[in-house]
């Protein structure tokens, strides 16, 4: 067991190299270099700024340079775009918002699309059903730079429940997780339906009935968790997304979190910023797929019990 | 935070009294003088000494220290070899004669180096404190809160990277009594709709400042008491690629820019502009300004165009002129053909777009062409301007200090922000004989010249210069607008908080050193 | 379950057809579906304005007589770019869905199957692809492979010079953006799906149905066609769905971006984000393209569900309050 979860943790740092790498290569391809400004800046400043950050070196020493510095004392550089602030520090501050506010979103997310979508299935044809596809259907498909504005437009300018906009107390935090939370929540709702009406149909759920187990248990014992199957494949990448942060969500809300990066990095070619929030994006991400992969596990097992 | 050796005051930005009190000058332009108050002091209680300056700007040029903003400098004598590493700090043209005396030297004429001495770039900063951060292997620490020593009037209290800075008055400014705020709140609101918002439920007291109000909501605040507007010193225009056919013909560009009806574009399009005709905001300092109001009045302002310069009829006479077949059928809808395709190259962005939606359909009604339009993302876009892959491009320039040299610099045939190739050998000499004039009235007259040839090789299409709309509380107070988005919290009050601010001490006028050289 | 088909059908493509249409909703989705896209591709046609034909001095006008969506703040009538930007919505939504069934599906299915060493790897090559940053790959595909002139415009303009009425050689490049942006979303979109397939096949890879084939000889990739992935339709069906809306947003990301639509075109996605700049002023400007994408996406789903049900013979015949009532024949 100890054996597995070494090699596992190791394949998960190589991969989380490779990535790096990546990045790396991919970010010095872009066109434009981190200190362009709409003034063109001469040649000798530029030069200044390139050799201060050790971006003059041949391509291999930089990497060489980044990787130890990386690997050894697990520094990601300092940022071109804020003077004065490495990445480390950054992400230190940003990621903690995030993590937050996304932790609670997913909790949201869950909270509401499973029943819904075990509800949707246990109702099939009756016009609750169409009225929950309808919420659904929704949900998919209003994007969060409209529900964001909508959230606050209602709840918060007309209602006066929440706060428009900051990150002070935790009614800050209710507006933004919602709005990370739906979108995610109706995919998890419809994913969770169809898991359900497959299974419903299965012949283990039919020798369970057969057993003389109530409705209820059949479904929420033995079908559950099989029709979860899904869900589970699908909140890998996008529990991910939620805890590092969506740029949306944290313009609207005007929260200090760490989605923004994934977008302003790029756009400024701050190189180690890029890879930094890759990084953590990525290795949310693993450890999250391990998770999921343990609880497919669990999941069958228990459906081996039939 | 900091003070420079003068400032901006609080009407219309114009210089009062920083640190220096008053300042010589040699007749060249290039030797000035700068007498100290004795009684300035850092937050921490030290003097403010000319030592301080020299520190600063030397740490500006240092090569070692890569400041993005030395190319400001290069103006002191043996700045830009400084910077190279071609010579040593002490060859350097600024220079302490004593503690309350700071002389400085420049390489060549610079007209606006006094607008210079307001700018961040040229504030002082403590040797001991930087160093002794530096020593300890921290370098970025010498600027977080409760480490930073500042001689401005407010200090820094708290930092939320990226989400708040609180700064509180700095007991040892020497004008502090003058100061009638407590505590300041900068918040960074990247959304405008998010600080509109705030500003409505009063989480903010002023917003609009340097993040604009959501265009789609100008029509509405307008109205409001709350609102200002003010004219900033930036300019909206299209570079025009003059290397490549059909741009290479001044006809065409003249004709491109007669058919765009500037003053709906500014008005409905880019919401509250001011229509422009020629390249340099009408506001600026220096003494244009006065010299525009002074050529207003008189009728003889060269810019000044009927319908800002909007002449559909003249455009097709133009192209006409250029070889090009252009009908109007019964319907009144205009057909040129012959023409060879045309692309306008803008950056992503939703304000970019709408804008260049409606030029394009200007140019199609009454020049019957049809540009095609391009986006890409702004950094990829400005590779591709600097290498000169573009017809058409959406660009601008904002002032980097008070003077009209900064828009016009651009125009020279070597600067690298001028993509667009052209180059007029009457115009450079004239840019040149005005830098070197050391009248200020008559300088202007000669960037206005300058100007005027500008225009007339038509390659850049100006559109508007920029405004700032913003929201401010009616209790606050003494909020100045800047052109260029600095913040001048100095003449801060809010109602009831104090007596009203003695007037400003302007800057005295110069006085002369003679033109002799030390 | 589903592997061999219940029912002697003489043919079950046409048995399928049948059943999804025996069900009202699933008539009426279709129709509403059909009636869409053919208004996108005549409405642009039929209407009196012009896409791109601006009216600044009118500006925003709401709905009227003469502009039943109103109009936007150039004074462009919006019913015809509603329409338009179906035409590229739908696009892109077909494209990205296709791309992502077609290499999701097969990827997902080889990795759950066989799962161990391969799937490992097969996994992590996917997690390498979904940590890339978005922002960073597009905007190199756009650098690399978008050039107008380059290689790649040539030969789309070659092959698609025949297709072209009036071989037209400077208007094929805003086409040939938006292909090359179905490519960059489909190469994103694909690991969400393979993860649905792989999950699916994960699961059903164990249940008795399989084992039995299993005993009776039957090879891996008949097993894999005939007896799990039929099995795992429904939530492949979802997820496919579920990818529409999300394709169509990030579309006008993308194009905001510089890479996709370009203006005067327009599509769902960039009408939204404009119209959610002012909600509450202009509220026209957002309802009418988000309804029409609202709509669509409804249209998509039941078509969804009406197909996984009619696929799988034993619950499809008729919706029943007790789901898997029709199971008797088994």
């Amino acid at each position: 067991m100890i054996r597995l979860l070494l090699k596992k943790l190791l394949e998960s740092v190589l991969l989380l190299l490779v990535v790096a790498t990546l990045v790396f290569v991919l970010v010095r391809l872009l066109p434009g270099g981190p200190f362009d400004r709409e003034r063109a800046v001469p040649p000798a400043v530029d030069a200044a700024l390139r050799a201060k950050y050790r971006l003059d070196a041949p391509i291999l020493g930089q990497y060489r340079d980044w990787m130890v510095d990386l690997v050894v004392h697990g520094n990601l550089g300092p940022t071109f775009k804020y003077p004065n602030r490495t990445v480390n520090e950054i992400i230190a501050v940003s990621l903690p918002v995030s993590l937050q506010i996304g932790s609670l979103a997913l909790a949201l997310a869950l909270a509401v699309g499973l029943p819904l979508g075990v509800l949707g299935a246990v109702w099939r044809g009756r016009p609750a059903n169409a009225v929950l596809m309808a919420a659904v259907t929704l949900g998919v498909s209003i994007p969060r730079l409209v529900l964001g504005p909508l959230l606050v437009l209602v709840f918060a300018l007309g209602l006066g429940l929440f706060p428009v906009a900051r990150w002070e107390t935790w009614r800050h935090a209710i507006l933004p997780a919602l709005c990370a939370a739906l979108p995610v929540g109706a995919h998890i709702a419809r994913l969770a339906r169809t898991g359900m009406l497959d299974v419903l149909g299965a012949d283990f759920i039919r020798t369970a009935r057969a057993k003389g187990l109530s409705e209820r248990q059949a479904v929420l014992r033995h079908a559950l968790p099989v029709a979860l199957a899904p869900v589970v494949s699908f909140l890998g990448p996008a529990a991910s997304g939620l805890l590092v942060g969506s740029v949306v969500v944290e313009r609207i809300f005007d929260l200090p979190g760490m989605g923004r990066y994934f977008v302003d990095a790029a756009a400024n070619r701050d190189y180690n910023l890029v890879t930094g929030v890759v990084l953590v994006y990525a290795s949310i991400l693993v450890v999250l797929d391990a998770l999921a992969d343990v609880a497919r596990t669990l999941l069958d097992r228990r459906t081996e019990l039939r | 935070m900091f003070e420079g050796l003068s400032a901006f005051g609080p009407e219309g930005g114009k210089l009062v009294q920083g640190v220096a009190l008053r300042w010589e000058q040699s007749s060249d332009n290039r030797v000035f003088r700068f007498h100290l108050r004795p009684e300035a002091r850092w937050s921490d209680g030290a003097r403010v000494t000319a030592h301080d300056f020299v520190y600063a700007w030397k740490r500006v040029l240092d090569p070692a220290f890569a400041s993005p903003a030395a190319e400001h400098l290069f103006i002191l004598r043996n700045g830009e070899a400084f910077h190279r590493g071609d010579t040593d700090a002490a060859a350097l043209g600024v220079r302490a004669l004593d503690d309350l005396t700071l002389e400085v030297e420049l390489e060549r004429p610079t007209p606006y180096f006094i607008q210079l001495t307001a700018m961040p770039v040229t504030f002082p900063v403590r040797r001991d404190v930087v160093e002794s951060f530096e020593r300890q292997g921290r370098p970025e620490q010498w600027a977080r809160p409760g480490n930073i020593v500042v001689n401005g009037p407010y200090t820094l209290d708290t930092w939320r990277f990226r989400y708040e800075i609180t700064m509180k008055r700095n007991p040892y400014y020497w004008d502090h009594d003058a100061l009638r705020v407590h505590r300041i709140v900068w918040m960074a609101i990247e959304d405008r709709h998010t600080a509109m918002n705030l500003y409505k439920t009063g989480e903010l007291d002023w917003t609009g400042d340097n993040g604009s109000l959501p265009v789609d909501y100008l029509g509405l605040l307008e109205k409001k008491r709350d609102f200002r507007r003010s004219p900033v010193l930036t300019t909206y225009w299209y570079d025009l690629n003059t290397r490549k056919a059909p741009l290479d013909d001044e006809r065409v560009r003249h004709a491109l820019d007669l058919a765009v009806d500037k003053r709906t574009l500014a008005h409905t399009v880019a919401r509250g502009g001011i229509p422009a005709t020629h390249f340099v905001p009408e506001s600026i300092g220096g003494g244009y300004a006065d010299i525009v109001t002074e050529e207003q009045a008189a009728g003889i302002d060269p810019f000044a165009l009927p319908r800002d310069g909007f002449d559909p009829e003249r455009a097709r006479a133009l192209f006409r002129e250029a070889g090009y077949e252009v009908v109007t059928d019964e319907s009144g809808e205009v057909r040129t053909s012959g023409f060879p395709s045309l692309e306008l190259l803008f950056e992503g962005s939703l304000d970019s777009r709408q804008f260049a939606v409606a030029v394009q359909d200007m140019w199609r009604r009454h020049l019957g062409i049809m540009v095609e339009l391009r986006s890409e993302e702004w950094r990829v876009m400005l590779q591709d301007l600097r290498a000169g892959r573009f017809q058409i491009a959406r660009s601008g320039w904002a002032a980097d200090y008070d003077h009209p040299h900064t828009f016009l610099s651009t125009f020279l045939a070597r600067s690298p922000t001028n993509t667009t190739g052209w180059s007029d050998p009457e115009f450079e000499a004239l840019v040149e004989r005005a830098a070197a004039t050391a009248d200020a009235h008559q300088s202007i007259r000669l960037y206005r010249r300058a100007e005027e040839r500008a225009v007339r090789g038509a390659c850049r299409i100006p559109f508007y210069f920029h405004t700032r709309p913003t929201l401010t509380k009616p209790w606050v107070e003494g909020l100045s607008p800047s052109g260029m988005g600095i913040h001048l919290i100095r003449w801060l009050s809010a109602e009831g908080n104090g007596a009203p601010l003695p007037p400003a001490r302007p800057f005295p006028p110069p006085g002369k050193i003679g033109g002799e050289l030390p | 379950m589903a592997g061999e088909p219940a029912r002697a059908a003489p043919n079950p493509r046409r048995e399928v057809l049948r059943r999804l249409l025996s069900r009202g909703s699933a008539r009426a989705a279709a129709l509403v579906l059909a009636l869409l896209v053919l208004a996108c591709l005549l409405a642009p046609a039929l209407s009196p304005w012009r896409y791109d034909q601006t009216d600044l001095a009118a500006g925003a006008l709401p709905p009227s007589r003469a502009h039943w969506f109103g109009t936007d703040d150039l004074g462009r009538d919006l019913l015809v770019r509603a329409f338009l930007g179906g035409r590229i919505s739908f696009a892109v939504a077909t494209v990205v869905a296709i791309l992502s069934l077609a290499i999701g599906v097969p990827y997902g299915a080889i990795a759950g199957y066989w799962s161990g060493r391969i799937d490992a790897a097969m996994m992590r090559v996917m997690q390498v692809v979904q940590a890339l940053p978005f922002l960073v790959t597009v905007i190199l595909i756009e650098v690399f492979f978008a050039r107008k002139g380059g290689i790649l415009h040539r030969a789309f303009s070659a092959i698609i010079a025949p297709f072209v009425a009036d071989g037209a050689d400077a208007g094929d490049y805003p086409l040939f953006r938006v292909v090359l942006m179905f490519v960059a979303l489909g190469a994103f979109w694909w690991p969400g799906m393979a993860r649905v397939v792989r999950g699916q096949v994960m699961e059903l890879r164990g249940r008795l149905f399989v084992e039995a084939a299993r005993a009776a000889g039957a090879g891996h990739a008949a097993i894999l066609l005939r007896h799990v992935l039929p099995n795992a339709m429904g939530p492949i069906l979802a997820q496919a769905t579920l990818i529409i809306p999300e394709a169509m947003m990030a579309e006008a990301t993308l194009s905001f971006l510089g890479l996709g639509t370009e203006e005067p075109l327009s599509s769902f996605g960039l009408l939204i984000a404009r119209g959610a700049d002012a909600m509450d002023l202009r509220p026209w400007l957002l309802v009418f393209p988000a309804l029409l994408l609202v709509l669509a996406v409804h249209c998509i789903n039941v078509l969804g569900d009406a197909l996984r049900d009619a696929l799988d013979p034993g619950t499809g015949s008729a919706p029943a309050p007790r789901p898997a009532s029709g199971r008797e024949e088994r």
